[in-house]
C-alpha cells in the first residue's frame, strides 16, 4: 500500500498543522546540530514561521468536510481547531520573549525551542484527541516537555527544584488519570474511542455504575492538574516562581488551553451519563479556584507568584463557561481564552523585560517605574487592568461574556462568586499599577533608581519589543473591536457537532427566549 | 452622477478631517510640546484648512440635497450578539446637510477669528486642537444615524465644552464654571440615557423613525400606556434641557462665558447648545404622537425664553447678557418644536446660529479693544459700565453688532424677523398663551439688546473713569470677601462672582500696553464679523412666509413635502401682517424704551430699579435659581454626603476592612498550605480525589 493511499485512508490531512510543527522542529534540531551555537540567530524565526504556517494550515481546515482522522483517533472539528490555534499562537508569542531571556542565561536556544515546540505539539494533539490512548500519549508529550522546560535553567537551583516538584506531582496526577482511563476502558467493555465508550456504557443499563463516578473523578484530577484548579494547583506557585519566565508564560496559556480542550472533549463525549456529577465537581473546583486563587494572590510579594495565583483564579472564571454547558458558555470560554492569551502573555512579556533590566521580580521594586520606562509601564498597566476586567479593555468583555453566559444559564451562585472575586482581583492588579504610576520620584525603588538606559538594539530585544507592543495593542483593541473574535468563538461552538448534541441535551424543553428581533434598517 | 455618489461615499470625511487635525496636533503637543507650540501659525493653518475642506464637502452635500438627491445612509456593524445588533455609520438627509453647513461655516469663521483673538495666548495651539476636536464631535453628532451614536457624540461635545470652558484653568471662576457645566449636563445626560434605554427596551431599536413608528403603534394598539411613553419622551427631553440650557438646567450656560470668547460664539451660541434642538428634531417621530410631552417641551421653552430675557435686562457683563439672550432664544426654538413647528424651530436655529455667533464675536472684539485700555482683567474689560462710545474707535464692530442687534430684535428684513415671526405664528396656532409669552419676550429682547448696544457703542467713553473702575473692583472684592469670609457664606455670591480674581491673568503681564482709547481689532477678527453679517442680514429671506424655500427643504419626517408646500401656498397676507405687525410693534416699544433710558437719558434706569426693587433684585439675582440650587442640591447633597460618610466610615469601612483583614489573613494562612514539600502536595491531591469521589458518589 503506497503512502498516498494510506494517507487518504487515515485522513492524514487532519494533522497537517501538527505536521508543519514537526517539520519545523526537525529543521531546528538538525540545523542546530550542523551549524552549532550560531544557529540562535535564525532558529527562533524559523520556529515562529513554522507556527504561523501551522496556524495558516489550521485556518484552511476550518470548513473541512470530514474532520475525523486516523480511524477516529483524532478529531479536527472547529473546537479543536480553535484550541489548537490558541496553543500554537501562545507558543508563537512566547518565542520572541524567550530569545533574550535564554541568551542572557547562557543556555542553548535551539534546544529550548525544540522542547517548546514539542510541548506545543503535545498540546495540539491533545486538543484534537478523540481516543484514550491518543489522549494519554499527547498529554504525556505535553507534560514531559513541560518538566524539561521548567528545569531548563540547569544552573539555577530554584529551576531544578521546580522541575522536580512538577515532575513528582505531575507523575502522581498522571497515574490517577491513567487509572481513571483504565476504569473507563473496563467499564465500556474494552473500548478506547470516546464515542464508543459513551454508547457502550449507555447500552449496559440506565443506571450509571459507581465505577463510572470514580473514573470521572480520577480523570478530572488529571485535567484539573493541567489547568491548575484548586485543590490540584499546589505545584503552580512553586513551579512558576522557579521556572524560566517564558516557560511560565507558555504554561499559563498554552498548557491551560490544552487542558480545557481536553476537559470539554472528554467530559462531554465520554461522560454524558454523569453530567450532573461532573458539573458538580467542576463547580466545586471553580469556586475554590476563584476564591483561593484571588485571595492568596493578595498576599504575594513576588510578581511571578502573584501571576501564578491570578492564573489559578482566571482558570476558575473560565470554568464557569464549561459548567453551564450552553452554546454561549462554550463560546465565552473560547473568547476568554483568546483574550487571556494576549493579556497574560503581554503581562509576562513586561515581567520578563523588567527582570532582564533589573534582575528582580519583587512587586515593591516596580515602584516609580513610570518615570524611567513609560512603555513598559503602559504595557504592564494595560495588561494587568485587562486581567482585572476594567473596561474598555479586552478582559472586561471576556469576563462580561462569561458572566452573562453563566447568568443566562441560571448559574447565579457561580456568577456571584465570580463577581466578588474579580473585585478582589482588581485590588492586587491595581496595586501594581499604582506602584508604578503614582509614586513620587523620591519613592522610587532601588531597582528603578539604577534602571539601565532603555536600549532596544541589544540582540533579542527587538522581538521582545514587538511582542510587547503586539500584546498591548491586541489587549486594548480586542475589547472595542471584539466582533471578529466573538464571531470566531461563536462559530467554533456552533460548527462543532459534539457540542451541539450536548447543548441540545442539556437544554430544557423550553427553547431559549429570543429577544424581540432588533431589526435594524440598513 | 457618479461624482455625486462619490461625495456621499466620502461624507464620513467631514467629521474625520477635523479629528485628524486634532489628533495630529494633539500628538505633537504631547510628544514635542515645545516644537509644536512654536509652530503656531502652521498648526492653526493646518487645522483651519482641514475644516475648510470639510466645509466645502458640506456645501457640496447641501447642494446635492437641495437638488433633490435622496437621503443616504451607510452603516457598518459594530457589535452583534444574537438578535442584538449595534450599527455605526452616517446618514445624510436634509436636516443633516443643513446642520453640516451651519456648523462648518460658523466653526470655520470662528477659527479664523481665533487667530487674532488668541494671538498672545500661550495656549494658542492647544486651543486650536480643542476647537478641532469639538468641530469633529459636533459634525459626528449631526451625521449620526441612530440614537446610540448621537449619545456618544453628545458626550464628546460635552467633554469638549468642559475642556474649553476651563481653558484658562488657572482662573478659579473658569475652573468652577467648567465643573458646573459638566455636572449640570450630567443630570440631563442621565435622563437622556435612561430615555434611550427605555426606548430601546420598548421598541428594540435605536433608529429614529423605527422608534417613533413602533412607539406610536404600540400606544395606538393599547400595548403601551400613553403615560409611560410620555415619561420616556420627557426623559429623553432632559438631554436637550441640559444641553440647550433650558429651565431648570440652564444655570451652567452664563457661567460658561468664562471660556475664551470664540468658544462662547461657537459652542455656547451657535452649535453645541443647538444640539438639543437638533435632537428634538431628530426625535420628532417619537415626540409627535405624545401631546403631553409636546406640551412639556413647549412650555419649558416658553418659560426659558421669558426668564432668560428678564435676566438679561440687568446684566452688566456684556458676555453674560448675550448668554442669557442665547438661553432665551433657545427657549424660542424649543417652544417651536413643542408647538409642532418643526421647520420654524430649525429655521430659527439657523438664523440664530449666524447672528448670535456674530454678536459674540463682536463682544470678543470689544473686549479685545477694551483690554488695551483697562488691562487683561475680565472684571473691567467685560463690564458695559466702563464702555460707551466705542463706535468711534471700532466702527466695523459697531456696525456688525448693530446688524446682529436688529436681527435678534426681529426688525424686518433682518434674519431674526422671519424666523421669530414664523415661530410666533405657529405658537399662536397651537396655543395663544404660548404666543403671548413669546410676544412679550420679543419686546424685552428688543429692550435689553438695545440697552447693550447703546451702553457699549454710544455715548461717551467711560473706560478711563477711575471712579467706575474702583467701584467695579470694590464690588468684586466685596463678593470675594463675602465668599471667603467664614460664617458669612452667602451662597449666591459664590456663583455670582464668576468674573473674579484680578491678579490671575491669562496673559503674561508683559504685554500690558495701556492706552487711552480702544482700537479696532485686527483683520483676522473683523473679516469673520463682516462675513457673518451677510447671513445675519439676508438668510432670513430664504424662509419668508410668502416664498418659504426653507420649509420646503426642511419638514418634519412624517410630513410629506407636498403638505409643506401647500401650507406656504395658503398664505394669508392679512394674518401675516397682523402677526408681524404686533411682534414688530412690541419690538419697537422695547427699542424706544431703550433709546429713552440709555441714549437720550430721558428716563433714569436707576430710579425705576429703585421703584420696583423686588423685581429688579429678582432679575439681577437670576431668579434666585442658583441660590435655590445651592440650598437644595449643593448643601442638601453635602449634608447627605456627610451622613453617608458617617455610615461609610462606621459600617461600610468596617465591613471592608474586616473583609480585607479576613482575606489577607486567610491568604497568609493559606500560604502555609504551600509549604514547598512535594509529598505534602501529593497527599493533598490524593485527599482531594478521595473527597471528590465521596462527595459526588453520595450526591
Amino acid at each position: 500500500m503506497d503512502f498516498a493511499n494510506l494517507g487518504a485512508q487515515l485522513n492524514a490531512g487532519t494533522i497537517l498543522p501538527e505536521g508543519v510543527v514537526i517539520l519545523t522542529l526537525l529543521v531546528i534540531l538538525v540545523g542546530d546540530l550542523i551549524v552549532g551555537r550560531t544557529s540562535s540567530r535564525w532558529t527562533p524565526y524559523v520556529a515562529i514561521a513554522g507556527l504561523v504556517g501551522s496556524l495558516t494550515a489550521l485556518f484552511y481546515q476550518w470548513d473541512i468536510s470530514d474532520p475525523i482522522g486516523f480511524l477516529g483517533g483524532f478529531n479536527s472539528d472547529a473546537l479543536s481547531i480553535v484550541f489548537r490555534g490558541i496553543i500554537a499562537l501562545s507558543a508563537a508569542v512566547t518565542i520572541p520573549m524567550a530569545i533574550r531571556y535564554i541568551e542572557q542565561s547562557g543556555t542553548s536556544l535551539a534546544e529550548f525551542l525544540v522542547i517548546l515546540l514539542t510541548a506545543t505539539l503535545g498540546g495540539m494533539f491533545l486538543a484534537g484527541a478523540d481516543e484514550l490512548v491518543m489522549i494519554f500519549v499527547s498529554l504525556e508529550t505535553l507534560s514531559i516537555s513541560s518538566y524539561l522546560l521548567t528545569g531548563y535553567m540547569k544552573r539555577d537551583p530554584r529551576s531544578n527544584e521546580a522541575a522536580l516538584k512538577y515532575l513528582l506531582i505531575g507523575a502522581a496526577s498522571s497515574a490517577i488519570f491513567l487509572y481513571g482511563v483504565s476504569l473507563l476502558y473496563g467499564l465500556s467493555g474494552g473500548e478506547t474511542n470516546l464515542n464508543a465508550i459513551a454508547s457502550n456504557i449507555v447500552a449496559q443499563g440506565s443506571e450509571p455504575p459507581i465505577g463510572l463516578v470514580i473514573a470521572l473523578v480520577f480523570v478530572i484530577a488529571g485535567i484539573a492538574f493541567k489547568i491548575a484548579a484548586v485543590p490540584f494547583h499546589q505545584w503552580t506557585p512553586d513551579v512558576y516562581e522557579g521556572s524560566p519566565t517564558p516557560v511560565v508564560a507558555f504554561l499559563s496559556v498554552g498548557s491551560k488551553a490544552a487542558g480545557f480542550a481536553l476537559a470539554i472533549r472528554l467530559l462531554v463525549t465520554a461522560f454524558p451519563l454523569v453530567a450532573d456529577e461532573w458539573r458538580f465537581v467542576f463547580t466545586a473546583l471553580a469556586v475554590l479556584s476563584m476564591v483561593l486563587g484571588n485571595v492568596v494572590a493578595l498576599a504575594q510579594t513576588s510578581m511571578k507568584r502573584m501571576l501564578a495565583y491570578s492564573s489559578i483564579g482566571q482558570a476558575g472564571f473560565v470554568m464557569i463557561g464549561l459548567i453551564v454547558g450552553t452554546d454561549a458558555g462554550y463560546a465565552s470560554m473560547v473568547f476568554y481564552m483568546l483574550v487571556y492569551l494576549f493579556m497574560n502573555l503581554g503581562g509576562f512579556t513586561c515581567v520578563i523585560l523588567f527582570s532582564l533590566r533589573t534582575g528582580t521580580d519583587q512587586i515593591s521594586e516596580y515602584s516609580g517605574l513610570y518615570q524611567k520606562d513609560p512603555l513598559l509601564t503602559l504595557g504592564l498597566s494595560v495588561c494587568l487592568l485587562s486581567l482585572g476586567g476594567i473596561p474598555p479593555l479586552a478582559g472586561f468583555f471576556g469576563k462580561l461574556y462569561l458572566f452573562w453566559a453563566g447568568w443566562q444559564a441560571g448559574a447565579y451562585g457561580l456568577v456571584l462568586v465570580g463577581l466578588v472575586t474579580s473585585v478582589i482581583s482588581i485590588y492586587y492588579y491595581i496595586r501594581v499599577v499604582k506602584m508604578m504610576v503614582v509614586k513620587e520620584p523620591q519613592e522610587m525603588s532601588d531597582a528603578v533608581k539604577n534602571y539601565p538606559e532603555v536600549r532596544w538594539t541589544l540582540p533579542g530585544m527587538r522581538p521582545l519589543q514587538v511582542s510587547l507592543v503586539l500584546a498591548v495593542v491586541a489587549t486594548s483593541l480586542a475589547g472595542i473591536l471584539s466582533n471578529p473574535l466573538f464571531t470566531l468563538a461563536n462559530n467554533s461552538v456552533t460548527n462543532t457537532p459534539l457540542l451541539q448534541s450536548s447543548v441540545a441535551m442539556t437544554q430544557d424543553a423550553g427553547a431559549p427566549v429570543q429577544l424581540a428581533d432588533a431589526e435594524i434598517n440598513q | 452622477m457618479e461624482s455625486v455618489e462619490l461625495i456621499y461615499e466620502y461624507a464620513w470625511l467631514i467629521p474625520v478631517l477635523p479629528l485628524l487635525g486634532a489628533t495630529l496636533v494633539g500628538i505633537g503637543l504631547i510628544s514635542y510640546s515645545k516644537a509644536t507650540n512654536e509652530l503656531r501659525r502652521l498648526s492653526a493653518g493646518f487645522i483651519v484648512s482641514l475644516l475648510g475642506v470639510a466645509m466645502v464637502l458640506s456645501f457640496a452635500l447641501f447642494w446635492s440635497q437641495f437638488q433633490g438627491h435622496e437621503s443616504y445612509t451607510k452603516v457598518i456593524e459594530w457589535a452583534s450578539a444574537g438578535d442584538f445588533r449595534l450599527t455605526m455609520g452616517y446618514t445624510i438627509d436634509h436636516l443633516t446637510a443643513l446642520m453640516l453647513v451651519i456648523v462648518t461655516t460658523v466653526a470655520f469663521l470662528v477659527m479664523v477669528y481665533t487667530d487674532g483673538y488668541m494671538a498672545h495666548d500661550p495656549g494658542y495651539v492647544r486651543f486650536y486642537a480643542y476647537l478641532s476636536l469639538f468641530s469633529s464631535s459636533m459634525l459626528g453628532l449631526v451625521v449620526s444615524p441612530n440614537l446610540l451614536e448621537i449619545y456618544i457624540f453628545w458626550e464628546l461635545v460635552g467633554m469638549c465644552s468642559y475642556l474649553l470652558i476651563g481653558f484658562w484653568y488657572g482662573r478659579k471662576p473658569a475652573a468652577d464654571a467648567c465643573q458646573k457645566a459638566f455636572v449640570t449636563n450630567r443630570v440631563g445626560d442621565f435622563g437622556l440615557l435612561l430615555g434611550i434605554l427605555a426606548l430601546f427596551w420598548a421598541t428594540g431599536s435605536f433608529e429614529f423613525d423605527v422608534m417613533g413608528e413602533r412607539l406610536t403603534d404600540m400606544v395606538q394598539s393599547g400595548g403601551f400606556s400613553v403615560a409611560i411613553a410620555s415619561v420616556i419622551a420627557i426623559l429623553v427631553f432632559l438631554g436637550p434641557v441640559a444641553k440647550s440650557a433650558q429651565f431648570p438646567l440652564h444655570v451652567w450656560l452664563p457661567d460658561a462665558m468664562e471660556g475664551p470668547t470664540p468658544i462662547s460664539a461657537l459652542i455656547h451660541a451657535a452649535t453645541m447648545v443647538a444640539a438639543g434642538v437638533f435632537l428634538i428634531a431628530r426625535m420628532f417621530p417619537v415626540f409627535e404622537g405624545l401631546p403631553v410631552a409636546m406640551d412639556v417641551i413647549a412650555w419649558t421653552g416658553a418659560f426659558t425664553a421669558f426668564m432668560g430675557a428678564t435676566i438679561a435686562i440687568t446684566q452688566n457683563d456684556i458676555k453674560k447678557g448675550l448668554a442669557y439672550s442665547t438661553m432665551s432664544q433657545l427657549g424660542y426654538m424649543v417652544m417651536a418644536m413643542g408647538a409642532g413647528a418643526y421647520g420654524a424651530g430649525l429655521f430659527h436655529l439657523m438664523t440664530h446660529a449666524y447672528f448670535k455667533a456674530m454678536l459674540f464675536l463682536c463682544s470678543g472684539s470689544v473686549i479685545h479693544g477694551m483690554e488695551a485700555v483697562v488691562g487683561h482683567d475680565p472684571v473691567l474689560a467685560q463690564d458695559m459700565r466702563l464702555m460707551g462710545g466705542l463706535r468711534k474707535y471700532m466702527p466695523i464692530t459697531a456696525i456688525t453688532f448693530l446688524i446682529g442687534t436688529l436681527a435678534i430684535c426681529g426688525v424686518p428684513p433682518f434674519a431674526g424677523f422671519w424666523s421669530k415671526d414664523e415661530i410666533l405664528g405657529s405658537a399662536f396656532a397651537a396655543n395663544p398663551a404660548l404666543w403671548a409669552v413669546g410676544w412679550l419676550t420679543a419686546g424685552i429682547t428688543a429692550f435689553y439688546m438695545f440697552r447693550m448696544y447703546f451702553s457699549t457703542f454710544e455715548g461717551a467713553f467711560r473706560g478711563t473713569d477711575e471712579s467706575i473702575k474702583q467701584q467695579l473692583k470694590d464690588e468684586n472684592l466685596q463678593r470675594l470677601g463675602l465668599a471667603f469670609g467664614p460664617g458669612a457664606m452667602n451662597p449666591q455670591e459664590l456663583t455670582l462672582d464668576t468674573e473674579t480674581i484680578t491678579t490671575e491673568l491669562h496673559q503674561s503681564p508683559g504685554d500690558h500696553h495701556h492706552s487711552e482709547t480702544p482700537h479696532e481689532s485686527p483683520l483676522s477678527m473683523v473679516i469673520p464679523l463682516m462675513a457673518l453679517a451677510v447671513p445675519s442680514l439676508l438668510i432670513g429671506l430664504v424662509g419668508t412666509p410668502f416664498a418659504n424655500y426653507f420649509e420646503e427643504f426642511i419638514h418634519a419626517p412624517g410630513e410629506a413635502a407636498a403638505v409643506a408646500l401647500e401650507s406656504t401656498e395658503a398664505f394669508d397676507w392679512s394674518e401675516f401682517l397682523l402677526m408681524a405687525g404686533s411682534s414688530v410693534g412690541i419690538g419697537l416699544i422695547g427699542i424706544t424704551l431703550a433709546v429713552m433710558m440709555y441714549l437720550s437719558k430721558k428716563i433714569d434706569p436707576a430710579a425705576i430699579a429703585q421703584k420696583i426693587q423686588p423685581l429688579y433684585q429678582l432679575s439681577l439675582n437670576k431668579w434666585y435659581i442658583d441660590d435655590i440650587n445651592e440650598v437644595v442640591f449643593v448643601q442638601g447633597s453635602r449634608k447627605l454626603a456627610k451622613s453617608v460618610l458617617e455610615i461609610d466610615i462606621r459600617i461600610v469601612d468596617g465591613l471592608v476592612n474586616l473583609a480585607g483583614f479576613v482575606t489577607l489573613v486567610s491568604g497568609e494562612g493559606l500560604k502555609y498550605l504551600e509549604n514547598g514539600r512535594a509529598q505534602f502536595y501529593a497527599l493533598i491531591v490524593f485527599g482531594a480525589v478521595l473527597g471528590l469521589v465521596l462527595l459526588s458518589g453520595l450526591t
